[in-house]
């Protein structure tokens, strides 16, 4: 029961438990590093606390703490792939190319705001030439 | 998620592209007037050997302003002043030419005005002005219609 006190607090921050697959507990504990280091402390606890041989024999908190390494490793990778997220915004290449739309859009802009370099027609032999699209 | 990223940042850069793709399309269109310039043919050959200069100007819809060639190599006052081109990009509105004449001292001393003609966008159109002697009653009123630089040299 000490072990199930321990692990208890894990257990209840995430509603998840519930809906993951129960998993071997000493694969997961050796991916996780965060809240999975109660669990590596039970070598430490009482010899006589033997892992329950079946789901009649083990107390419901229990059983639900042997699952908790398998949220945190589903937290951490939810936690990783936030990360990758995050880390768009310093790729180099993610702001050549916002720079490279942002310019692109206000020299579109500013070209489509003038008037354009087409000319006027040809000036006739004799006459006095002036007006937009005319030197 | 970074798909989600993906997806919305070129979206964006796609719509911005077509919103200003769409604005270089259009191209400029020109209304053309032909006006055929003139002195009036009353003038007395006294009067004429007193011009200086001549200078056509458009007003209206549109301003601009050109220096007329009113004097031969010999430094009299040429028969005819010719017939100038004028273009515009407006697409709508009405113009008017003014024919301005100066003497050497840069003083108005005839001046001519135009119908107003609409402008016709890809159009061409034949307007006509005919300068004439201010009377020297006349002349204060004229000089506050006249802009203050039209077409002197």
């Amino acid at each position: 029961m000490a072990i199930a006190g321990l692990l208890l607090p894990t257990l209840m921050t995430s509603a998840r438990a519930d809906e993951e697959p129960a998993k071997p507990v000493a694969a997961d504990v050796a991916d996780s590093e965060s809240e999975a280091v109660p669990v590596e402390e039970t070598p430490d606890l009482p010899a006589e606390i033997p892992t329950p041989a079946t789901d009649d024999e083990t107390p419901d908190a229990l059983r639900r703490s042997l699952v908790t390494p398998n949220v945190a490793a589903t937290e951490q990778d939810e936690a990783s792939e936030s990360d990758e997220e995050s880390n768009i915004f310093t790729e180099w290449w993610f702001w050549a190319a916002a720079a490279a739309v942002v310019g692109g859009t206000v020299a579109v802009g500013i070209l489509a705001s003038q008037p354009s370099d087409k000319p006027a027609r040809g000036c006739m032999p004799g006459y006095l030439c002036f007006g937009d699209g005319r030197e | 998620m970074n798909s989600i990223l993906y997806k919305t940042f070129f979206g964006i850069a796609a719509t911005l592209f077509l919103f200003g793709a769409s604005g270089c399309s259009e191209e400029t269109t020109y209304s053309y007037f032909t006006i055929k310039m003139s002195l009036d043919p009353a003038l007395e050959p006294e009067f004429l050997a007193r011009v200086g200069a001549c200078g056509l100007v458009v007003t209206g819809s549109d301003e601009h302003q050109i220096t007329v060639p009113c004097l031969g190599e010999n430094g009299k006052v040429v028969e005819s002043l010719g017939a100038a081109d004028f273009s515009t990009s407006e697409i709508s509105g009405q113009l008017q030419f003014i024919l301005n004449v100066y003497d050497f001292n840069r003083k108005l001393v005839a001046l001519g005005t135009s119908a107003r003609y609409g402008i016709v966008p890809n159009g061409q159109t034949a307007a006509s002005v005919e300068a004439k002697k201010i009377k020297p009653d006349d002349r204060a009123d004229t000089l506050k219609a006249a802009p203050s630089d039209s077409g002197a040299p």
